[in-house]
């Protein structure tokens, strides 16, 4: 006489997965549109130069078809981190090097996962080693029309995407419309992605107004650090469990990437702290944990 | 206040509105549950002979006919023995039903004495809920009860009102049974004094404290009653007739014709399901989707705890995978518990009478774990 639910919520894991895909689109679309047919229609690269974000993302899921292989795992999921990581590279990531370092990488932390139960955020650590294929090219995020500043972009400009960042992390109002893509499915762990946003703004605000540095606002309103905030602090595994320390994990996530954005360097600085934090993630499970076998 | 949720269901699936009755089986099995049997083999019992006696708990022949043996059965809460009786489809009665008893001419202390069986003192009650709610998705046992004898239900709960003097009494129906609303709104007018509360849809919403929680009332001076006690009492008090017969749901994507069905307590499902119920080939029988379980209705027997047959369709179950760290089963958890550690003995121990078993943390897992199982482990 076993007992299991017959009926079930209507939504599951592989609905948030297509959640996934659904909010990330439109910022895959805008960087090519960005990093290519922009550029290209401005007379600054070939045609054949317009591939080059798509390059990127073909590769990506070329990559991770072999991993779920391997590792006999979820396609599905595994494109999704290859194409969020992806999305955070830069256009000047060495063309070559990029998928023998995604394959390795992505290779150890799935090795790592299954084999010694290790809990991490990936997505910020792969992100993380393919700076090496960044750095290979001249570290730079630069494309070339921001290299030669042929455009005066306004603040506004900023805001919608044109901005220095990675391939598809620079618009910060197409991340708002997939933040309330994302934020309509039950499962998306939205308490981080709001909580880091507002800590981030409101400690950024206050580094502004303290020092009137107002071309810090450049900063603030491009994506990248949006970009991370979204969709790799709360992605799918490596989170808090409990709505409390969700909140903490996030809170933690804006103040720490803030200050490494004014004092060491913006782009990478949330990458950063999701991994680093990403790394206590256990503990705060635990305490947690400790709570509900306390209180009851 | 507990937040509790809509479950998701197929609103294709809709029970019949037309009641079956099944109330000439062969044989009724009652459940041994004394150890006063005050019965022996072969002897005539008719409707009302008390079989057995334990306190102030009296089990009742709900037919007449000739007792044959003990024999083992299946009730909701697994094998149990129980007293086979024979029926001679003559319905003779012990107590003379009466049909048009003025309810008027009943004293208090008669009610209070039919009141006092069922555990019940309105005496200090400000407040009695009728509580006509059903939780289990495709059930609408105690929802039917309302529809079939609203008239009477209104009538004796009007005399309760004035014979203990309570102010409030309500009747509780869930907003999507509209037809039980249209009708207890049309004579709302003749009782002044009972009002008409439409509750949410909501899973658990019929187990008391979260009732109580909802309508804003104090567990001390309230007095919850189901429509299906309210039954009994009813034909006790209004018809002298005893607790024989008991309306129950068999419905599910498995039959053609989800049904209430109206049977004889003791009869066994296979006969009414064999007589009444157009079930499709390769089902599988539970006794709810949600806190339900999966049972072999080959000895299984009508009791007062069966509420529901649910005769489903094989389904194919997800594969579970990694749990999400999402935290849903925590945020919809209604006692507070953290299901993830149920694979704890210790928080197993800790845990496991607080548990409701309502299988909403499973329902809602988007990795599709199935909790009950991670408990049902330490057992």
């Amino acid at each position: 006489m076993s007992k299991i639910p017959r009926i079930h919520y209507y939504k599951d894991r592989r609905h948030l997965i297509n959640t996934y895909y659904l909010a990330l689109l439109p910022l895959i679309i805008f960087s090519i549109y960005k990093n290519g047919i922009l550029l290209y229609t401005n007379n600054l690269i070939n045609f054949s130069h317009i591939l080059i974000p798509l390059y990127f993302y073909i590769i990506s899921i070329i990559i991770s078809i072999l991993i779920s292989l391997i590792f006999k795992d979820s396609f599905k999921e595994t494109t999704l981190i290859c194409l969020i990581s992806a999305s955070t590279i830069s256009l000047n990531t060495n063309m070559i090097i990029y998928p023998i370092l995604l394959f390795v990488i992505l290779f150890i932390i799935k090795y790592l996962k299954s084999h010694y139960k290790l809990e991490f955020n990936s997505i910020s650590i792969i992100h993380l080693t393919l700076l090496l294929a960044v750095l290979l090219n001249g570290y730079s995020y630069l494309n070339i029309s921001e290299t030669l500043n042929k455009f005066n972009y306004n603040l506004f400009d900023v805001f919608i995407g044109h901005n220095i960042s990675g391939l598809a992390t620079s618009s910060t109002l197409i991340m708002i419309i997939s933040l309330i893509i994302l934020s309509l499915n039950k499962f998306y762990k939205k308490n981080i992605a709001y909580s880091a946003i507002i800590s981030y703004l409101i400690i950024s605000s206050s580094y502004i107004l303290l020092t009137k540095d107002y071309n810090y606002l450049n900063i603030i309103l491009s994506g990248s650090a949006y970009f991370s905030f979204i969709f790799i602090a709360p992605f799918i595994y490596e989170t808090p469990i409990t709505r409390k320390s969700s909140l903490i994990y996030g809170i933690l996530i804006g103040i720490l990437t803030s200050l490494i954005s004014i004092y060491i360097t913006p782009i990478e600085a949330s990458y950063i702290v999701i991994f680093i934090l990403s790394l206590f993630i256990p503990i705060l499970n635990k305490i947690a944990n400790k709570k509900y076998l306390k209180a009851t | 206040m507990t937040k509790l949720i809509e479950l998701n269901t197929d609103s294709n699936l809709l029970v019949s509105s037309k009641i079956l009755t099944f109330d000439k089986p062969d044989y009724v099995y009652i459940p041994i549950k004394t150890n006063k049997i005050l019965v022996k083999q072969n002897t005539k019992v008719e409707i009302g002979t008390i079989l057995m006696e334990d306190n102030n708990i009296k089990i009742t022949s709900p037919i007449s006919g000739t007792i044959k043996a003990i024999k083992k059965v299946m009730t909701i809460n697994g094998e149990e023995n129980a007293i086979e009786i024979q029926n001679d489809f003559e319905e003779k009665s012990e107590k003379t039903p009466t049909s048009k008893r003025n309810l008027k001419n009943i004293s208090t202390t008669k009610i209070t004495n039919i009141l006092k069986e069922y555990q019940i003192d309105l005496t200090k009650t400000s407040n009695l809920i009728l509580n006509c709610l059903d939780d289990e998705p495709y059930v609408l046992t105690e929802n039917f009860y309302l529809f079939l004898y609203y008239e009477g239900f209104l009538e004796l709960l009007d005399k309760i009102s004035r014979t203990y003097n309570i102010s409030n009494i309500t009747i509780c129906v869930k907003s999507s049974s509209s037809e039980n609303i249209s009708k207890i709104m049309s004579y709302l007018g003749m009782y002044p004094n009972i009002n008409l509360n439409i509750i949410p849809d909501l899973y658990l919403i019929s187990k008391d404290k979260y009732l109580l929680e909802h309508l804003n009332l104090n567990n001390k001076d309230t007095t919850i009653i189901k429509a299906s006690t309210f039954y009994n009492i009813y034909n006790l008090i209004k018809k002298n007739k005893s607790n024989t017969d008991k309306l129950i749901t068999i419905s599910g994507n498995g039959v053609s014709n989800p049904s209430i069905v109206k049977t004889k307590m003791g009869a066994k499902v296979i006969d009414i399901l064999n007589n009444l119920i157009n079930v499709l080939p390769n089902t599988e029988y539970l006794t709810g989707l949600m806190s339900g379980h999966y049972v072999d209705i080959a000895d299984l027997i009508i009791t007062n705890d069966l509420n529901s047959i649910l005769i489903m369709k094989p389904k194919k179950y997800l594969k579970t995978t990694k749990c999400l760290k999402c935290g849903a089963c925590l945020d919809v958890c209604p006692v507070n518990i953290n299901p993830l550690l149920l694979s704890d003995a210790t928080y197993y121990e800790k845990v496991k009478d607080i548990c409701l078993k309502c299988g909403l943390c499973s329902y809602i897992c988007p990795a599709h774990i199935n909790f009950n199982e991670k408990g049902d482990n330490h057992v």
